[in-house]
């Protein structure tokens, strides 16, 4: 825990760093607005005001899941194109506590969009949203967060498996979406689909999400929120493993390049 | 042995069916600056991957600083200092950034200003590595090799593309670092590298170690090569075939010369050719 | 060298490009994957609102603009050559750096176009839409002219992103959310302020899609052909756009020598 401890500040430092270095890999930020935009007017033009609050946490959830897709899930990748994988793994540091610290960056950053969302509903269109249950909606951001992050670890993990796997990259986040109940709840797809998508944590926060904003009481709060944790722990565990068996690969292989 | 940094035996490593390292036995004194020299494809590399814990061995037993690098923890890697090519994705870095960072991944790292000045980067720390030249990029790996404050510093042809006078700073760096009590493990295929930089020389030559030891202990120089423009003769009694010759031609022997062998003579002959003229 | 031996070279290496981009697992069951499963996103927001028009509208303007979704890309594939190390060679071979890159990325036009087909045809029935083979014949060539002259768009990101390699994708990805935000995608035009709508007509996307809605709902071919009119008008000025600031670039950098060597 001693060393893990510097060795994951360095890594959130390093990540943040790295958004400052490059600004191209927060256009997930930049594109939240008009996301936001997008999906609040179809719901305005309609008449369903009542609507407002899935439009505007919907572009917040594909924002945070995009990037979870699209840089942590590239993290790794780049890592071992341009040889910081095995410098890094010549030290002592784990390179799953360095894998979080920049995920837990990435995902924190992330959460802006949030923000982005709310501020476009209030600003652009005279919609505040408020949340009618804030303790339910902190404690199940939280767990979403945890969720997104552990997506992350995943996505980090497996497209560096090989170049045929990451070429799904792209093609992962609208399916995620989709069966993450991102806009549209999940019981409205058909049945096959939405058991599927019941084996997702996103499916199971972004119901929650959606009705700790609704004055509503909020119904079977903590099993609910358990599904979110422990489907976001089975995700970080499937991620934490193939990362595992990657290093175990990659030491086998020796692919440490020396000056 | 008590002061073993490194000790092998019976090393040996095959990628498929070609044999890297075949049998090599090594040993490396504590505080001693070793250099392994050889042709390409000797070995050199596997053998340096294998001790620093990069590659797994196919037999042989090793320890390092104690410790089979094969079980490598966490703890065993805080020891060890490799210099390794400074990764593309970090040229955006300034190089305080770069060495900063890593210096995170140690448990007792050293002060990154003072590691960053040692290596003689002061004057650069806030530049990025982009912007530094080969010679400078290769100081911040070996910035990035010692900052964890290791035992033992693995070097892999350092010096590899670097001028003349880039070569010398870094031979001076690396002496330096010697001196403070780092144990260090050179590769190189630069004669003259080697015997600036090390205090013992093991030759490497198809997977096995062909003679290790000084300068001195490697190269027999009672052979000596007298030449004139008659001729010329080997010989261990370089004075009596002078006195011999002088007699002979009365005077001054045309075009004398006398040589004794030199390193290269010896790399040469242990790794199994012929010396050129 | 001549501008038709230029152009037969260069659509050849878009060929290439288009190969490496794509095989035919990763385009089955990656891409349109998400193709299918963006368009089933935006089309179930009239599921939510339950309403099987605006469904409908969702449906047709979430399909044909796959279509313009990937004609964007071209801002990316235009600065291929600044990642390969080879822009510098082309801006000093006699071919013309402008001609070559205005036509390397042809080929994200004949995948849009199919990509759109494929989401609308295989998608009408799952959300109610009535499509005939004519209808669906019809869609398919305005999808086309969509794509064809959405490039124009594309190519004017790409000559941006060539000096800002960094924001290639922002451009792309800003131009496009910005065309279905307002060019009459999930919501009419006549939703937003008369200076948005007066800025939508800029987009050559705004008229293909006006054009494919106007033939589905059986409008007269002179009311979809002015449509498509429009489109091909409004492309030539980013067409003109896109060349000015390539050339500009080329010249630029010819003078000051400032294209590096690779990223």
């Amino acid at each position: 825990m001693n060393a893990a401890l510097p060795a994951f500040g360095a890594a959130v430092r390093f990540q943040l760093g790295a958004f400052r270095r490059d600004p191209g890999t927060l256009l997930m930020l930049a594109t939240a607005p008009f996301s936001a935009v997008i999906l609040l007017s179809v719901t305005q033009h309609s008449g369903r005001p009542d609507l407002a609050p899935y439009a505007l946490l919907a572009p917040a959830i594909m924002t945070a899941m995009g990037m979870a897709v699209m840089e942590a899930g590239e993290t790794i990748f780049r890592d071992r194109a341009a040889g910081v994988l095995e410098a890094l793994l010549t030290t002592p540091a784990s390179l799953a506590v360095v894998l979080l610290g920049r995920i837990s960056a990435i995902t924190a950053v992330s959460l802006v969009g949030i923000a982005e969302s709310w501020l476009v509903g209030a600003l652009g269109f005279g919609v505040v949203v408020t949340v009618a249950h804030p303790l339910v909606f902190a404690a199940t951001l939280l767990a979403t967060a945890f969720g997104i992050a552990a997506t992350g670890v995943l996505m980090a993990s497996v497209f560096v498996m090989g170049r045929d796997v990451r070429s799904f990259q792209n093609s992962v986040t609208f399916p995620l979406y989709l069966l993450g109940g991102a806009m549209v709840p999940v019981t409205l797809l058909p049945a096959g689909l939405e058991a599927l998508s019941r084996a997702l944590f996103l499916s199971w926060a972004t119901d929650l999400l959606r009705d700790s904003l609704a004055p509503a009481p909020v119904d079977a709060f903590g099993w609910r929120l358990a599904a979110v944790l422990g489907l976001g722990a089975a995700t970080a565990a499937a991620g934490f493993g193939v990362m595992r068996a990657l290093v175990r690969r990659v030491r086998h292989n020796g692919t440490v390049g020396f000056a | 042995m008590n002061d073993a940094a490194i000790r092998v035996r019976g090393l040996r490593k095959a990628y498929g069916n070609v044999t890297a390292v075949a049998d090599l036995d090594l040993d490396v004194h504590r505080g001693e600056t070793l250099a392994v020299l050889g042709p390409n494809g000797a070995g050199k590399s596997t053998t340096v991957q294998i001790l620093s814990a990069q590659l797994p061995r196919d037999g042989g037993a090793v320890a390092v600083l104690g410790a089979d690098p094969a079980k490598a923890d966490r703890r065993f890697r805080s020891r060890l200092g490799i210099v390794s090519q400074t990764a593309g994705d970090l040229l955006e870095l300034t190089v305080e950034e770069v060495v900063r960072h890593f210096a995170g991944y140690y448990p007792r790292p050293r002060d990154p200003g003072e590691v960053i000045a040692e290596v003689g980067l002061a004057a650069q720390a806030k530049r990025k590595l982009r912007q530094l030249s080969g010679g400078q990029r290769r100081r911040v790996d070996v910035a990035l090799g010692v900052v964890g404050n290791p035992e033992l510093l693995f070097l892999d042809e350092p010096t590899t593309g670097f001028d003349p006078e880039a070569r010398r700073q870094f031979w001076h760096l690396i002496r330096a670092l010697a001196a403070e009590g780092t144990t260090v493990l050179l590769t190189t295929h630069y004669l003259d590298e080697a015997e600036a930089l090390a205090d013992r020389i093991a030759v490497i030559a198809d997977g096995r170690i062909r003679a290790a030891g000084t300068v001195a202990e490697l190269v027999d120089d009672r052979e000596v090569t007298v030449a004139w423009e008659g001729g010329s003769k080997t010989t261990d009694t370089p004075t009596a075939l002078i006195a011999e010759l002088g007699a002979g031609y009365a005077g001054e022997v045309p075009g004398l010369t006398v040589t004794r062998p030199s390193l290269e003579d010896a790399y040469l002959r242990l790794i199994g050719q012929e010396a050129s003229a | 060298m001549n501008a038709a031996a230029v152009l037969r070279q260069t659509a050849w290496s878009g060929w290439t490009d288009l190969r490496s981009v794509y095989t035919p697992t990763n385009w089955a069951f990656g891409w349109m994957v998400r193709v299918l499963c963006q368009v089933v996103f935006y089309s179930m927001l009239g599921t939510l609102l339950g309403d099987p028009e605006r469904t409908r509208f969702l449906l047709v303007g979430a399909a044909v603009f796959i279509a313009v979704n990937e004609t964007m890309m071209t801002s990316a594939s235009t600065t291929w050559e600044r990642s390969s190390g080879t822009l510098s060679l082309l801006a000093a071979a006699p071919a013309g750096m402008v001609l070559v890159l205005a036509a390397r990325s042809w080929f994200w036009i004949a995948s849009g176009t199919v990509s759109a087909s494929v989401a609308l045809v295989v998608l009408a029935p799952v959300f109610g839409l009535d499509l005939g083979v004519a209808e669906a014949l019809t869609a398919v060539v305005l999808i086309f002219a969509t794509a064809l002259t959405n490039y124009a768009v594309g190519l004017c990101c790409g000559s941006l992103s060539l000096r800002f390699h960094q924001l290639r994708n922002v451009f792309a990805n800003i131009t496009l959310l910005t065309m279905t935000a307002f060019c009459g995608v999930m919501v009419p035009t006549s939703y937003w302020p008369k200076g948005l709508q007066w800025f939508a007509e800029l987009f050559p996307a705004a008229h293909g899609l006006r054009a494919v809605r106007l033939a589905l709902a059986g409008a007269d071919a002179g009311a979809v052909l002015a449509q498509v009119g429009w489109a091909f008008a409004t492309a030539a000025g980013w067409l003109a756009l896109a060349s000015l600031s390539l050339w500009w670039f080329h010249a630029d950098a010819r003078r000051t020598g400032s294209i590096d060597f690779g990223d």
